[in-house]
């Protein structure tokens, strides 16, 4: 059944504050919780002069790790939207934080939602990651012939807007449907990357494939809510390509 | 296309069509009667075609509401036998409206 209240260890409460408001100071609540202490988590406050950042938020949160506080754990690689690393929930939204600019006077940073968290902002992938080993994310195809695997342009432009996705998560873990049912649902990511494999011309396993998504709960708890869409940071559509899907489902 | 949740998926999307198509009817046949009037409303049934669109639209918005409320409970009870009691709750509640619809709607028309 649907938990409707919040369990006691996870009221969140008001943490350390760095820093004094001023003039061109930002604000960044940062949400903090380390399993190691046995305290429930904290949002701390760093107050930081807006001409000592960087553009974007990842590098507000390098600057706190780094000159502020080093208890303070992130994912981050790339710096440039590739990696899909630091997928983070900044002012109520999903997205990377090396691609969300630093705007406003207050910045509030929480790790991904209904995702358990590790450390600080960092959440547990290994559901998410399990979830995508099932829909066997690779080209499975008999021919032995050692030629290159030729595709058409026309079939080539069909993956355009499905190869982009960097499984950052952020559109899985804005559906309200993968909240309740993640671990049954596959939730928009993984569905995206399914739907990738299906109209590639050079898998031979599409109807396989299908019926493998041939479930209640895999695909069909999607209700086009369309949070993964509106959040996606690389600008896909991880609903129309389930939409897709179910449209195969019924010609298949 | 075997019986799976894919037909039930697109079955909901038909009785939704379905139900918007009587539904339009309905309300057009309507449309300039004197809807305070018993006497005309009861003659209003008595036409075949207006009490079958309202069978259609009805039908249609009960099978259609079934598969729907069926979803929201696999969305969120996940226990497994209270929700199969639920559903054998609803199923019944779902029977009983659509024969109270069609006894009401017979009656109506003859």
């Amino acid at each position: 059944m649907v938990q409707l209240s919040l369990p006691q260890h996870s009221k969140v409460s008001e943490g350390k504050t760095f820093g004094k408001d001023g003039k061109n100071k930002i604000v960044f609540n940062v949400y903090r919780w380390n399993r190691e202490s046995g305290e429930n988590p904290k949002i701390d406050k760093f107050f930081i002069d807006k001409s000592k950042l960087g553009p974007m938020v990842l590098d507000a949160l390098m600057f706190i790790k780094n000159k502020i506080d080093p208890s303070l754990t992130f994912r981050r690689s790339c710096r440039e939207g590739i990696c899909g690393s630091c997928s983070m929930n900044v002012n109520g939204t999903n997205t990377l934080a090396c691609l969300k600019p630093v705007m406003g006077k207050e910045i509030n940073i929480y790790p991904l939602p209904h995702m358990r968290v590790l450390k600080d902002l960092i959440p547990d992938m290994s559901d998410f990651y399990k979830q995508y080993e099932s829909i066997q994310p690779w080209l499975k195809n008999k021919t032995t012939s050692k030629k290159e695997n030729l595709q058409s342009p026309e079939d080539r432009k069909k993956l355009d807007g499905l190869y982009e996705c960097v499984l950052c998560a952020c559109c899985s873990t804005s559906c309200p449907s993968y909240w309740w049912n993640g671990d049954k649902f596959l939730g928009p990511a993984i569905l995206l990357q399914a739907y990738r494999f299906i109209v590639d011309s050079r898998d031979k396993n599409k109807k396989q494939r299908l019926n493998e998504l041939k479930d209640k709960f895999k695909l069909y708890r999607c209700h086009t809510i369309m949070n993964c869409t509106k959040t996606c940071p690389k600008n896909l559509n991880p609903a129309k390509a389930i939409s897709e899907i179910k449209k195969l489902q019924i010609s298949s | 296309m075997n019986f799976t949740y894919t037909s039930k998926w697109l079955f909901q999307k038909i009785f939704a069509i379905l139900f918007l198509i009587a539904s339009s009817y309905t309300v057009y046949s309507l449309y300039g009667l004197e809807l305070q009037n018993y006497e005309v409303i009861t003659g209003w049934f008595k036409n075949y075609l207006n009490s079958f669109s309202v069978l259609v639209m009805l039908s249609a918005i009960i099978l259609h509401s079934n598969i729907g409320l069926s979803s929201i409970i696999d969305d969120y009870i996940h226990e497994e036998s209270l929700k199969q009691k639920i559903i054998l709750i609803k199923n019944f509640f779902f029977v009983v409206l659509f024969f109270i619809t069609i006894f009401s709607l017979i009656k109506l028309s003859l």
